[in-house]
């Protein structure tokens, strides 16, 4: 269930856009932070405040990457592997950050629910490679080793204290 | 209109053609798979490139560059164009064959092949698809891609009880998905994911739930979307597709029935652009299962003793006449003949004969039940819509008014032609006692009371006198009529309980309209009935606004069953004092009952002394008969329909008749042969000659005028058979057909008549306050005569429940989906307990009830012909 709140917050976007139904990409950011990811049901809420069907919400939902339709970790790493940060060694650090947090080929989020490592496409930042995105907010540049290990260390330390 | 060169020929077109739909009437075929000529382009399969160049332009003189020989220098555009997007313009010249082109072509299929499975032979598709006939005309012979390298995906993902996906046949063109946005209105299907992994999906629950869904199939360029229901049963082109017409409802939708070893296979949507176009509803889809039921009965039956038993049609027709034979001429009178709406003119017109020529009684009706009212007939006879209105192209200058209806449920196709009419420019009044579909589309529209409908109308026309926007050239008492008005339009707002500015912008936007049509729905059959205002209230605001005797002008009633229309004209109805349908089932002696079962809709119904049962099953009324006679279904043999707009439709003969039926008309002549009439009809077609000659409105309605257009449809096997034609009436790529034709109405046959007009008061209906308004529904797919024999209709049939508004919800302290108690006067008394539904369709004050639903069938409140009140009276939460 979507709470009072975010139902409230839904219905205030609704009224910024001049057709409501644009409101229905960040009504589904609400959602998302709400749930975590957006599952079906979250998908039902949304459509059932917007006035659309849940195909309309979901179809949606499933063509941005930047909306979870499966289940993520708390937190959501999509790093760069296209051509400028491959060719500064994107991969083998994406490879080795994958082998830390203890992934396999096959997996994306670890054990602990904590940590989601995605393959990401161009993120624009070209000119400090390697790059990632962290929970689709801040982008980390010139992603040393060091400083991806760090930056692991931190997020294990602030999941583990929620 | 802009001139256009399409491979060299020459074409004047309407501004904002498409260049495929311009390369038509010159013969030049454009392959496309997602464009759809009933729908928006979306130029996403690249099908269609062409080679599109313009005139070159003299900036100086903004005239065409022409060369030495005088002809305009073409500047071709640096790549080829989507015919399917592009517009034409003055001068435009187009090539659909140069190398280019089909270079392009081969390259498209060749993309859209790499992973196409090419299971053809087991695809339901096969013989019929798009994507095959483009690649033997257009595609490579070969492939390039090794069977190893395919990208696999889903195969037989149920995306409903009614339609089967293939993800690896799909080339995601989306005519589906904008198919369920743009023309059913439900966008229940929806495109998920994108680039590789691109999928059709539905996140709804449940799954794709639209009353439209099996047109997806048919649109469908491959075999992605199959029909549960046909898949794997025949391949289509061992169907012979009989033309034939859809009996489920009014509309009438033209239809194939695909047969293969004397089964109806499937049902497909044949293309009739003055009723269907080329859509058809699931209903009409999928109910011809009751055809080979084996619940028929296929032997007459007498009753021995106590039981019936079967007997040789010799015995069974000799049974009856011996038994009418000694009253003959003196108590024809307590003889009467009830016979359902769905039977074909040819039927109904014999079985009227019979009763008035051979057993002289006029005791006929063909309404019980809660069809069994007045109709507005005078008003549909005077002023039916003018011959050549086609619903689904009304556009600017017509003001269509939709009074007390919801064609959603009752008459499908027709609610999915008027939702894209304001699309069109035409303005769109939908007003009912509660919210319904149609209302999204429309240009105005307004909830009004129930009880109500009186002052509603009276209020149009109040406001259109005061307007003086009101003709009095074809009326009689125009001006006496005005004065007897003796209410404003403010009291018609107040008593009907919407704006006095509504009433006026509608009563004044429907006068002043070029054309206007009045369609009136169920909802407001009961109303006319209850109260004789309301119809005197139509037929003034039809005389006064002059909309009628004229196309696109006059009154539409929507008709609850398939030839409700042509009983009527058939004269299915008591005359002379003849008793009406609730008489005769008391006091007639000897009832004829003719593929009607009045049994089921009042339980208490008895044998009035000996009864004679025509029908396809042993209905109730069957079981109390004294004799039964086993009628063909509609699919055994041939006739003709009259559909609610009055077009009469002929359909053919698609199955052997099962067992001993034998088509209605030709089981009632055998029995007036018995009564010794000397009638020798030798086909349907012979009873059609003679009612064409003997109802003047029917004159020339012969069944070879009929079938102009309802060929049948020949399959690749047959000798002569056009590979082409199942593939393009799929597409709807024919342009303009059009089958069937409309009888004249009175006021179009007599151009100088004049009508009169009379004031009624309405009664003032005795609402009482502290009661609660039942609104009787009706819900499209349902455990009906017919559709209880249709398994795959039964998955789909929706729980029955009560609609309440969410205002009387919380006052009355009912949850949504809480159970609901509902008691209402009737004898005997009767109580209903349903799930309650909160979902803000029903005004405060009136709770909704489809009464066509498991627990809410029988129930005499349909059946009723005064309003039913209803006390909501205690809520039992779960």
């Amino acid at each position: 269930m979507l709470s009072e709140t975010a139902k409230q917050k839904i219905q205030e976007l609704k009224a910024r856009y001049p057709n409501a139904r644009s409101a229905v990409m960040p009504a589904l950011y609400v959602a998302q932070a709400e749930y975590g990811w957006l599952p079906q049901e979250a998908i039902d809420a949304v459509a059932a405040e917007m006035g659309m069907t849940s195909t309309e919400v979901g179809s949606v939902a499933s063509f941005y990457t930047m909306y979870h339709v499966k289940p993520v970790g708390a937190h959501v790493i999509d790093f760069c592997t296209d051509l400028p940060c491959a060719l500064a060694g994107a991969d083998a650090a994406f490879a080795r950050l994958r082998e830390r947090l203890g992934l396999d080929a096959h997996q994306e989020t670890t054990a602990d629910d904590a940590i989601t490592l995605r393959h990401a496409p161009c993120l624009g930042g070209c000119d400090k490679v390697p790059t990632l995105l962290l929970d689709n907010q801040a982008q980390y540049q010139n992603m040393t080793d060091e400083k991806l290990d760090a930056l692991v260390a931190q997020l294990r330390v602030a999941h583990d204290k929620s | 209109m802009p001139k256009v060169t399409i491979d060299g020929k020459i074409i004047d077109v309407p501004a904002g053609t498409l260049i495929v739909e311009a390369a038509k009437p010159v013969g030049s075929h454009i392959p496309v798979f997602c464009y759809h000529p009933k729908m928006a382009p979306a130029g996403m399969c690249r099908m269609c490139l062409v080679q599109v160049g313009m005139p070159k332009m003299d900036p100086a003189t903004k005239q065409p560059v022409v060369d030495e020989n005088g002809q305009p220098v073409i500047n071709w555009m640096p790549k080829l164009q989507t015919g399917c997007t592009t517009v034409v313009s003055e001068g435009m010249v187009v090539h659909t064959t140069t190398p280019q082109v089909a270079e392009a072509r081969r390259s498209i299929l060749e993309f859209l092949l790499t992973s196409h499975p090419l299971d053809c032979p087991v695809c339901d598709k096969g013989g019929e698809c798009p994507l095959q006939d483009h690649t033997l005309h257009y595609g490579p012979g070969n492939t390039r891609f090794y069977v190893e390298s395919k990208f696999h995906n889903d195969k037989a993902v149920p995306l409903s009880p009614l339609i089967m996906l293939d993800r690896e046949r799909c080339i995601q063109c989306g005519r589906c998905v904008r198919f369920q946005d743009e023309i059913a209105g439900e966008p229940s299907l929806g495109l998920a994911d994108r680039g590789r992994g691109l999928e059709v999906t539905t996140f709804d629950d449940p799954p794709f739930n639209s009353n439209f869904s099996g047109n997806t199939i048919d649109i469908c360029p491959v075999g992605a979307l199959t029909s549960r229901d046909f898949r794997f049963t025949a391949r289509v082109f061992e169907l012979n597709d009989y033309p034939s017409v859809c009996q489920q409802c009014a509309v009438g939708c033209n239809v194939y029935l695909g047969t293969r070893d004397n089964l109806i296979r499937r049902v497909t949507p044949r293309q009739n652009e003055a009723v269907n176009e080329v859509w058809l509803c699931d209903k009409g889809r999928l109910e011809h299962h009751y055809a080979h039921s084996p619940e028929r009965v296929t032997t007459p039956m007498i009753r021995a003793e106590s039981d019936l038993t079967p007997v040789s049609w010799y015995e069974a027709l000799n049974f009856v006449a011996n038994r009418i034979r000694p009253t003959l001429g003196e108590s024809g009178k307590s003889m009467a003949g009830l016979a359902g709406d769905r039977l074909a003119n040819e039927d109904l017109y014999l079985f009227q004969k019979l009763f008035r020529e051979i057993l002289g009684s006029n005791n006929l009706d063909h309404r019980f039940g809660w069809s069994q009212w007045n109709a507005g007939d005078a008003l549909v006879k005077n002023f039916g819509a003018g011959v050549g209105t086609n619903l689904g192209e009304l556009g600017k200058g017509v003001t269509a008014l939709l009074l007390g209806a919801d064609p959603q449920t009752e008459q499908p196709v027709l609610r999915l032609r008027l939702s894209k009419i304001t699309r069109q420019g035409a303005t769109l009044v939908v007003a009912n006692g509660r919210a319904t579909k149609l209302a999204q589309y429309a240009s105005h529209k307004t909830i009004y009371r129930y009880g109500a409908e009186a002052y509603f109308v009276l209020g149009l026309v109040r406001a259109m006198i005061d307007a003086g926007l009101h003709k009095s050239d074809k009326a009689n008492g125009a001006t006496e009529y005005s004065a007897a008005l003796n209410l404003t339009v403010a009291e018609c707002a107040a008593k009907a309980e919407v704006s006095a500015d509504t009433l006026k912008t509608i009563g004044e936007t429907f006068a002043a309209s070029e054309n206007g049509i009045i369609l009136f729905g169920r909802e407001f059959m009961y109303a006319m009935q209850r109260d004789p205002a309301v119809e005197a209230a139509l037929n003034a605001l039809l005389i006064l606004s002059g909309h009628f005797g004229r196309k696109n002008n006059g009154v539409i009633a929507l008709y609850p069953r398939s030839n409700s229309m042509g009983a009527l004209d058939m004269g299915m109805t008591p005359t002379d004092g003849g008793m009406p349908a609730s008489e005769m089932l008391t006091k007639a002696k000897l009832l004829y009952v003719m593929g009607a079962d009045p049994a089921r809709e009042n339980p208490a119904f008895k044998n009035p002394g000996f009864m004679i049962v025509q029908d396809l099953f042993m209905t109730a009324t069957a079981q109390k008969a004294d004799v039964v006679f086993p009628a063909s279904a509609w699919a055994e043999r041939d006739g003709t329909f009259t559909n609610t707009e009055r077009r009469v439709q002929y359909f053919a003969r698609a199955l052997e008749p099962l067992g001993q039926a034998r088509p209605d008309w030709a089981i009632i002549q055998e029995l007036a042969q018995q009564l010794g009439a000397k009638w020798t009809y030798a086909s349907a077609g012979d009873v059609m000659n003679e009612i064409a000659q003997r109802i003047p409105t029917y004159a020339k309605m012969t069944h070879a005028r009929l079938q102009v257009n309802a060929r049948r449809r020949a399959s690749v096997q047959t000798v002569g058979g056009d590979a082409a034609e199942p593939v393009q009436m799929a597409l709807g790529e024919l342009i303009g057909v059009v089958s069937g034709a409309q009888w004249a109405t009175f006021s179009e046959t007599n151009a100088d008549a004049k009508f009169d007009v009379k004031f009624v008061q309405p009664a003032d209906s005795a609402q009482a306050t502290a009661g609660v308004y039942l609104a009787v529904t009706r819900a499209l797919l349902d455990c009906g005569a017919l559709a209880q024999y249709s398994e795959i209709i039964q998955t789909r049939v929706p729980d029955a429940s009560v609609e309440i508004n969410s205002h009387d919800a919380e006052a009355w302290e009912i949850a949504n989906g809480a159970r609901v108690r509902i008691t209402f006067e009737s004898k005997p008394p009767r109580a209903l307990e349903l799930p309650a539904r909160v979902d803000g369709s029903v005004p405060p004050g009136v709770v909704a009830v489809a009464n066509n639903l498991d627990g809410t069938m029988n129930l005499p409140m349909g059946a009723q012909v005064q309003v039913t009140q209803v006390q909501v009276s205690q809520a039992i939460a779960d």
